[in-house]
This record gives C-alpha cells, sequence and structure tokens, in this order.
C-alpha cells in the first residue's frame, strides 16, 4: 500500500515537473516595425531552445507563446487572454512605449510579472509597480550617455529632429536638460518634429540646415532614421555639420538597409551590438543565431535573449515561479547582478529598471561587412547613468 | 537675416518634390473615381506594390532604375486590369458601400500580401549614381533625383492631358463620367473603356510607388498612409479632375515645404487643415463639380 | 423581430457559465456594436458616410477618463458628461459637414477627427498626449468584468431601442425623406440641414456613450481612440453585419470581434483573414450577416 502511494506521489510529482513555465510574449508582429517584433521572437526562442536543452528550469520546460501586441486596446485584450486563458506565468516583451504603459498595470493588478524588453519610455519603470521589470536600458539612459558625449565636444549650437510623439519628445528632454547641466552655455537653433512614421523628410532636412547647427541630436529611429539618412545625404546634411548623435542609430534593422550608403562618422548607440563584447559568451551567442536564422542579431534579439536569460537566473534563484518569490530575487542582495552577453545586467531594486554599461561607436563602412558598423566603439559606463528615481525602497 | 533667394527656391523645390510623388498616387484615384463612380481604398495599396515590384526587378542595382519603372508599369496596367474584372465588375450595380468594402478588404489583402511575399523588413535602393550627388541652384543643394521626379509627373500630366484632351479614348474617358448609358447607347464599348481607366489608374499608382524608393523606404505600412494621402490631394483638388489633383498636390506638396518653418509644432495637422478649411469654402474642392446626376 | 428575444435571454445568462475572458471579449463586442449602431444612424438614415466618427468615441472616452483621474469623479457618473461632450463635439463637426454630401463629407468629417486626434495626441499637459490616460482606476459596478458586462449591454440595449424608436417615428422617416430626395423633401417643409444635423449629433452622443465604456473596459485611453481607422472599424462592423437592419450592426461586430480575437490569438495575419472574408462577403453574401436571415435589404 505505502509502496503504491509513493508511485502515485511520484507520478504526479514527475506531472507537476513537467509542466512547462508558460510566458507569453508580447512583441509588434505586423505593420511597420515588424522586424523588430521579429528580431525580439528570435532571440527569445534561441535563449528559451538553450534553456530547455540544459534540461529546462527547476526541471520544468519553457513554453514561450508569441503574440502581436498591436494597439493598446488589442495589447490588453491578449494580456488579459494569455493571464487568464493560457494562464501564463510571466508576460515578456513589448516594443511600444504606449503598449507598454497599458499592458503594466493589467500585468500588475493580475500579480503577473512582465519582464519588459525594449519598450524604451523611463515612464514605465517610474510608476513604481512592483511587478514590472525591465532588463533593458531605456530613453532617459540613452540621452544622458548622448549628453556625456555631447558635453566633451566643443559645440554649441545644437539642434534636434525627431519623431513627433513621446519617444522622441521626452528623449530630447532628458538629453537637453542633462547636457544644460554639464555644458551651460549650449544654444538650441532649431527643432523639427516629423510624424512618426513619415516618409519625406526633405522639407525638415532644409529648415535645419538653414539654422546652421554645429551639431545634431536625433531619435529617429528605424524605418525613419533610414528614410531620413537617404534623404539627407543628398541635400549634403551631414557634411554640413560637424556631430550627429542618435541614440538608436545603431540598430541593424537600420543599418543593414541602408548598406554601403551609410553616412560614415556618426555617434550613435544600441542597445546591443553584435561585435561587442568580444567575450567567447557573445561570440557563441552571435555563431549560433547567424546559423539558425541567417542573419546578425539586430539589439532586439540581443536584449530578448538576455532578458529571457536573466529572468531564467531569477527563477532559479527564487527556487520558484510564484511570482513573489522571483519579485524577490530581482530585488535581493542590492538587486540581482546577471552576466549576459553584453556584460552585467544590474537590477536596481527600487524601480527594476537594469543598468549596464552603453555601447556607442561611429559608423564606418569596412569591407567585412554589407552595411556599416561601430568603429571605433565607445563604452559609456553603468555608473555614469545611473538616474534618480521617485520609487521608494 | 535678408531673404534668402536660395533657401526659398530650394524650399520651393522640395515642396514640387513632395507635389510630384503626390501627383502620381492621387491622379488614377481621381481617374477612377471620374469615370468608374469607384472610391478605390486599395489606390495606396498599389503604389507600396510598385516600390515593392521595383525592389524587386532590379535587384538591389540602382542602375536599372529606368527600365525598371517601365516594367513596374506594365505591371500596374495587367494587375489594374485583372483587379478590375475579377473583383470590381459584380460590384458596379451595387450601393456604394459594397465597393468601399471591397476596395478595403483589398487593401488588407495586399497589405499582409507583400508582407508574405517580401517579409517585413524596409526595403530601400539608392538613386542611380548619376543622380547621387546635389546639384546646386543659387548656392543651396539639392538632390538631383527630385528634379526627375518633378519632370516625370510634369511629362505624365502633360501626357494624360493630351490623351483625354486630343484622342478619341481621351473624349470617351471624359464622356463616361457624364453619362454612361449614353455612351454605350452609342456603341462604344463602355466595359473596355472601364477596364482600361481602372489599369492606368493602377500603373500610375505603381509608378508613383516605384518612383519614390530611391529617395525612400518601403514596408507594409506604407499603403495605409498613401491612401489617405492621396483621397486628401484628390478631395482638395475636386474629385474627376486632373488639374485639380496637380493642384492639390501642389498646394499640400508646398504647405508641408513652408509650414514646417512657420509652425514647425503642428506640422502634423497641416494637410487635415488645408482640407478642412477647402471642404468649407468649397465643398466639392477647389477644381470639382458637384457630381453629374447618374442615371 | 422574433429572434432577439431568446437571443437576448442567451446573453444574459451566459456570463454565469463563461470564464472570465471570453465575457471581456463578448463585452468589447458590445461596445463596438454600440458604436457601429450610432455610426449607422448616420450611414442608413442619412446616407452619408461618415468617416471620423471616432471623434466621438475619442472624446467620450477622454471626457470619462479625464474625469476619472483629474476630478476625481467615480466612473459611473461621468457617463452623461460623455454624451453631451461627445453630442457637443458632434454639433461643431456636423455643422460644417452636413451641409456636403457624398464623398466631400466624408473628407470632411475625415479631416475633422484627424484633426482633433492630432490636438489629443500633442496636448501632454491635458490629454497626456500619445502616451494617453494608463491606469484609470474603475470603481463599483463596472469595476468587474461580469460587471462591464452587463453595463454595457444595457446601454447598447437601451441605445437599440432608442434607435428603433427612432426609425419608426416621425423624425425617423422626416430622415429618410432627406436621404432618398432632398429636394422633394424641401418642397414639403422639411429643413434637410436641420435634420441631418439633429441626427449626426444624435449619433454623436451615442458613440460617446460607447467611448465611456471603453475606457472601463480598457483602464486607459489613448489617442488612437480617435484616429480613422477606429471609425473604420465601425464602418465595417455595420456593413459587415447589414447596415439596412436596425440588428445589423450588432452582430456585425460582435462577428468581427469574435473573429478578430480568435485569429490574433492564432496568427499574425489578421489583415489578411479580415480581408478574405470581406472579399466573400461582399462577392457572395452582399446583404450582410444580417442580410443571411432572409430579410430584404430596404437600400436600393
Amino acid at each position: 500500500m505505502k509502496r503504491f502511494f509513493l508511485f502515485m506521489l511520484g507520478l504526479l510529482g514527475l506531472a507537476l515537473a513537467a509542466e512547462p513555465i508558460k510566458i507569453g510574449a508580447l512583441y509588434i508582429l505586423s505593420g511597420n516595425f515588424a522586424n523588430y517584433g521579429q528580431a525580439s521572437k528570435e532571440g527569445a526562442s534561441l535563449a528559451a531552445e538553450e534553456i530547455n536543452a540544459a534540461g529546462g528550469l527547476l526541471g520544468r520546460p519553457i513554453e514561450l507563446i508569441f503574440v502581436d501586441h498591436g494597439k493598446p486596446d488589442q495589447a490588453v485584450r491578449e494580456a488579459k487572454r494569455l493571464i487568464l486563458e493560457e494562464k501564463v506565468d510571466f508576460l515578456f516583451g513589448i516594443d511600444s512605449s504606449s503598449v507598454s504603459l497599458a499592458v503594466a498595470p493589467v500585468a500588475n493588478e493580475y500579480k503577473v510579472p512582465l519582464i519588459v524588453t525594449h519598450a524604451a519610455t523611463p515612464r514605465l519603470t517610474e510608476m513604481c509597480l512592483p511587478y514590472v521589470f525591465r532588463t533593458s536600458n531605456n530613453a532617459r539612459m540613452d540621452s544622458w550617455a548622448a549628453a556625456a558625449f555631447a558635453a566633451k565636444k566643443p559645440y554649441k549650437r545644437w539642434a534636434n529632429i525627431g519623431p513627433d510623439y513621446e519617444f522622441g519628445r521626452v528623449s530630447w528632454e532628458d538629453f537637453i536638460t542633462r547636457l544644460r547641466e554639464l555644458k551651460p552655455d549650449v544654444e538650441v537653433v532649431s527643432e523639427q518634429w516629423p510624424k512618426f512614421g513619415s516618409s519625406d523628410y526633405s522639407s525638415y532636412i532644409t529648415a535645419l540646415m538653414r539654422a546652421r547647427p554645429e551639431a545634431v541630436f536625433s531619435s529617429l529611429w528605424g524605418g525613419d532614421f533610414v528614410t531620413f539618412a537617404k534623404q539627407a545625404i543628398p541635400y549634403g546634411f551631414f557634411k554640413s555639420i560637424k556631430f550627429y548623435v542618435n541614440p538608436t542609430g545603431g540598430a541593424l534593422q537600420a543599418l543593414e538597409p541602408l548598406g554601403k550608403n551609410a553616412p560614415e562618422g556618426l555617434l550613435v548607440g544600441t542597445r546591443y551590438w553584435f561585435l561587442y563584447p568580444k567575450t567567447e559568451k557573445n561570440q557563441a551567442f552571435v555563431k549560433k543565431y547567424y546559423e539558425k536564422y541567417g542573419h546578425y542579431p539586430s539589439y532586439n534579439a540581443g536584449e530578448a535573449y538576455s532578458g529571457l536569460w536573466m529572468l531564467a537566473a531569477a527563477i532559479k534563484k527564487a527556487g520558484s515561479t510564484e511570482p513573489d518569490a522571483v519579485k524577490a530575487a530581482f530585488e535581493a542582495d542590492g538587486g540581482l547582478k546577471f552576466e549576459s552577453i553584453e556584460g552585467t545586467k544590474w537590477m536596481r531594486p527600487a524601480d527594476h529598471q537594469v543598468f549596464e554599461d552603453l555601447v556607442w561607436g561611429y559608423t564606418k563602412l569596412t569591407p567585412d561587412y554589407p552595411f556599416a558598423i561601430l568603429e571605433p566603439i565607445i563604452v559609456v559606463p553603468a555608473k555614469d547613468t545611473i538616474y534618480p528615481t521617485k520609487c521608494a525602497k | 537675416m535678408g531673404f534668402d533667394l536660395g533657401f526659398f527656391v530650394q524650399q520651393f523645390l522640395t515642396g514640387l518634390a513632395t507635389a510630384s510623388t503626390l501627383f502620381l498616387l492621387a491622379v488614377g484615384l481621381s481617374l477612377i473615381f471620374g469615370a468608374l463612380g469607384i472610391v478605390n481604398f486599395a489606390h495606396g495599396s498599389f503604389y507600396m506594390l510598385g516600390a515593392y515590384l521595383l525592389f524587386w526587378v532590379v535587384r538591389g542595382n540602382p542602375e536599372g532604375l529606368w527600365w525598371g519603372m517601365a516594367v513596374v508599369a506594365a505591371i500596374g496596367l495587367v494587375l489594374g486590369a485583372l483587379v478590375e474584372r475579377i473583383f470590381l465588375r459584380p460590384v458596379y450595380p451595387r450601393p456604394e458601400h459594397h465597393q468601399i468594402l471591397l476596395t478595403y478588404a483589398l487593401l488588407l489583402v495586399i497589405e499582409d500580401g507583400v508582407k508574405i511575399l517580401f517579409g517585413s523588413a524596409y526595403k530601400s535602393l539608392g538613386p542611380p549614381s548619376a543622380l547621387s550627388m546635389p546639384v546646386w541652384i543659387l548656392g543651396a543643394p539639392f538632390p538631383a533625383y527630385y528634379l526627375v521626379q518633378i519632370l516625370l509627373a510634369a511629362a505624365v500630366a502633360m501626357l494624360l492631358w493630351l490623351l483625354l484632351k486630343r484622342t478619341r479614348v481621351g473624349l470617351w474617358i471624359r464622356a463616361v463620367t457624364q453619362d454612361r448609358e449614353m455612351l454605350e447607347a452609342l456603341g462604344v464599348p463602355v466595359p473596355r473603356l472601364l477596364t482600361g481607366v481602372f489599369a492606368l489608374g493602377i500603373a500610375l499608382a505603381a509608378l508613383g510607388g516605384a518612383a519614390t524608393l530611391p529617395m525612400q523606404t518601403v514596408s507594409p505600412g506604407v499603403a495605409v498612409e498613401a491612401v489617405i494621402s492621396a483621397f486628401i490631394v484628390v478631395v482638395v483638388g475636386g474629385l474627376g479632375s486632373i488639374w485639380g489633383s496637380l493642384l492639390g498636390a501642389f498646394l499640400i506638396g508646398e504647405i508641408q515645404a513652408f509650414g514646417v518653418m512657420i509652425w514647425p509644432e503642428f506640422s502634423i495637422a497641416f494637410v487635415y487643415l488645408l482640407m478642412a478649411v477647402v471642404l468649407l469654402v468649397r465643398p466639392f474642392g477647389l477644381l470639382g463639380r458637384p457630381p453629374a446626376v447618374r442615371t | 423581430m422574433r429572434v432577439w428575444l431568446p437571443a437576448l435571454l442567451v446573453l444574459l445568462l451566459l456570463p454565469l457559465f463563461l470564464p472570465r475572458y471570453p465575457v471581456e471579449v463578448l463585452t468589447q463586442g458590445f461596445i463596438l456594436a454600440l458604436f457601429a449602431s450610432a455610426f449607422n444612424l448616420v450611414f442608413f438614415q442619412l446616407g452619408l458616410l461618415s468617416f471620423g466618427h471616432a471623434a466621438f468615441f475619442g472624446v467620450g472616452a477622454y471626457t470619462a477618463a479625464l474625469l476619472v483621474t483629474k476630478a476625481g469623479w467615480p466612473y459611473l457618473l461621468t457617463l452623461p458628461a460623455a454624451i453631451v461632450i461627445a453630442a457637443l463635439f458632434a454639433l461643431g463637426i456636423g455643422f460644417f459637414s452636413v451641409r456636403t454630401s457624398r464623398i466631400y463629407f466624408t473628407m470632411l468629417t475625415l479631416a475633422f477627427a484627424q484633426l482633433l486626434w492630432a490636438i489629443v495626441h500633442k496636448w501632454y499637459a491635458f490629454t497626456g498626449g500619445d502616451n494617453g490616460i494608463p491606469g484609470i482606476p474603475v470603481g463599483g459596478f463596472a469595476a468587474s468584468a461580469t460587471g462591464l458586462y452587463y453595463l454595457a449591454l444595457f446601454l447598447l440595449g437601451t441605445g437599440l431601442y432608442f434607435l428603433y424608436r427612432l426609425d419608426r417615428s416621425p423624425f425617423g422617416y422626416a430622415l429618410r425623406a432627406v436621404r432618398d430626395n432632398e429636394a422633394r423633401a424641401e418642397a414639403i417643409g422639411l429643413s434637410p440641414f436641420g435634420l441631418r444635423l439633429s441626427g449626426f449629433v444624435i449619433s454623436g452622443a451615442l458613440a460617446g456613450a460607447a467611448g465611456f465604456l471603453q475606457v472601463a473596459w480598457q483602464r486607459s485611453a489613448f489617442p488612437d481612440f480617435l484616429y480613422w481607422t477606429k471609425s473604420a472599424e465601425a464602418i465595417i462592423a455595420a456593413i459587415l453585419g447589414g447596415s439596412a437592419h436596425l440588428l445589423g450592426p450588432t452582430i456585425g461586430a460582435l462577428a468581427f470581434v469574435e473573429l478578430g480575437a480568435f485569429v490574433q490569438a492564432r496568427t499574425e495575419y489578421w489583415p489578411l483573414v479580415l480581408g478574405l472574408v470581406l472579399l466573400f462577403l461582399v462577392l457572395f453574401f452582399p446583404r450582410g450577416l444580417a442580410g443571411l436571415s432572409g430579410r430584404r435589404d430596404a437600400r436600393g
């Protein structure tokens, strides 16, 4: 009798142990920015494969459910479906900042931890929601890094061209405020705000050039950056200014379409650059990714991959998938430190925002790649980007 | 700072380049509405398809631009004819909203269609090397390729005018906007004429889209923005009027170019403001006429 | 129309049997149904295709959202405000729009709605700009999924009943008289402008009520409530279900939302599926889903 009972207990344990850890991943998979979501999907899938090949987490396999998050109302509905129907243990992802702001309170209300790997609005973590975490750096850190570079240059006449929505506005605000703190004699000679997703930048380019800035800050990203660059080059825009800085210009989704037409000498940032750091870990990842998908990993892929691995580390440390245990694991010992392919990611316990070294570089065309790479690479140490948070701890 | 003529000309020409793209995009829509009475929501989709087709046909070689555009225009004609025969002809006798739904459905299908065929990444192509350097006009640089676009639009406008005013087919096209039944009674092959007009409109849209690829990128979301722009141009200029499309495109192009200087904060709203103002003052567009009574 | 009574009974009982998520999806369907029915008042009774109805939906939503978050009103109390403010905007936009007709009317309503969208999108201080207003506290009856379900069903039912009475009233006949032959209507003493404007305002008010509900469902308000793609949803739902039938937009809306939820959970190619479904329906079932029952299409 006892043996039978133990046997049933064993079977039950096995059944429970085999039950997968479900993670609902919300990314943009359709429309203009679908390739960003697609890259994240690839990176996360690779991480899940590796984790499962090594025996899973706590003996259980990871199951990723990918969903196109679309607009905020669709995203909220999908998040609810993932939570209520699919009964996911975690929510993951999110490309669009406004979607992240809509979904975060919902995830928090249901106590399903949300791990964000892309959406960059500082407001997300400033909402101080206990079950919301971000493993990638945000727009404020990018802007502060850009300001740090800008302060070292002698240029005083600054201009901006950015997409007319929160990301563009906040990036510029954070940048210019910080720059003025570091270098009070800067002067803003022009601000241009094309519509996000615009196809025609010509009039903005000429207006910008007319103001004769020495240096330009831009938060145009993705297709906007590509279109802008294509149109700016024949106007001689990049030759007419001395310094151009763009925190998201180092994304492969922008550099690859520009190909050999990319202007050189632009100082661009990216949240993950496949050629840095030249560690074994990173190179192994890049090789594996390239073999599987046929192209190099962009920052979305890198961040999704690292994000999933960091979540795995928190789960391992917590010894369970219980939301409060995982939360505690992220917060304990001064905040979880995780060695990712990009370097050390440290999560600040107060607002659950990760800080890490930021990779910047000057665009350069080389014969090794059909697109511009970053050379030389300049690393901004994490400690230079730590801004104060209003979340209590 | 005194009046900088070079800069003014530069802005003006920039506006003309924008207007050229808008004209090619919108003139087909206007023709189609005038002759067939159809509000073609899928018009932007064919514009987008033109860009994708060019990308595919020239295989990344910018020098192939010229014959590439010719090929795209030809494909546009064939595609337009097929779409008209298969999808539009059944709905001619039906109320307008069926046609709207049909063309909207085509928009949706083509949007995902290009995503499946070409992937979701942006597609881009450089201008031919002869045109990638700026042209200096009164001391200000101006992209050479834009001049080509302006010339192309002017040529198309000229050819269309010749077609409509100086040929028999053109006469028929103008007549079919007024009274289709009468034309049929006179023995003109109206169904084939309508197919031809639709095909022409689509070919113009595809050509317009292809022409933008050297200076812009294309991705699946382009169609929707394009069709809204096309509608604005056509409505401002007056539906069914070629000169109206030209005027509408010109106004919008220049408003974009100069508005950015005057009121940069609100640049996303200019076109809607213009459209609202025009429609309030002239409810049928600047050069439009009240729609003919359809018997 | 005897089929609606058992259908209503089923709808009333469903939340007792269904898990939470399907209840939420149905609620979304009711909200779109109310919005589409509001749109259809202008489309069917006035014969005008408005591409700017999202403006009223959005205005109703933002009124509710702002009153709750900035003035501390309890959510349910914001309904009358949402309706009234949406009606006022409809009065303003309608005043300029209903003088035009056909495609020009469509584009003018589009223009106004897009202008409104641009203002909401940029006015960070007041509307939160493109960040919208997230995390709206919804208290009371509407806070639970079931409660909101019944509230939405109640408002939809009330709206439909109102539209039913309107359709059969002298006012409704007057609207259709103007729609069918404006000159003759004027000759018998009707005022086309006044009638059209009244119809437009009522339609706007109902759309505002739908927006009010959306805020509770989503706990947030975003500028894309006013973007033309939102208007397109109402148009598709109304035509899909059959705009000649009172319940047409409702059936179309429920079908659209259910199909959307189903497809979007399984594939990223929702536009393709929707497009194919619409093509199929237009080519082979022109009277819409409501027309499947065999009722004659009153519109020629």
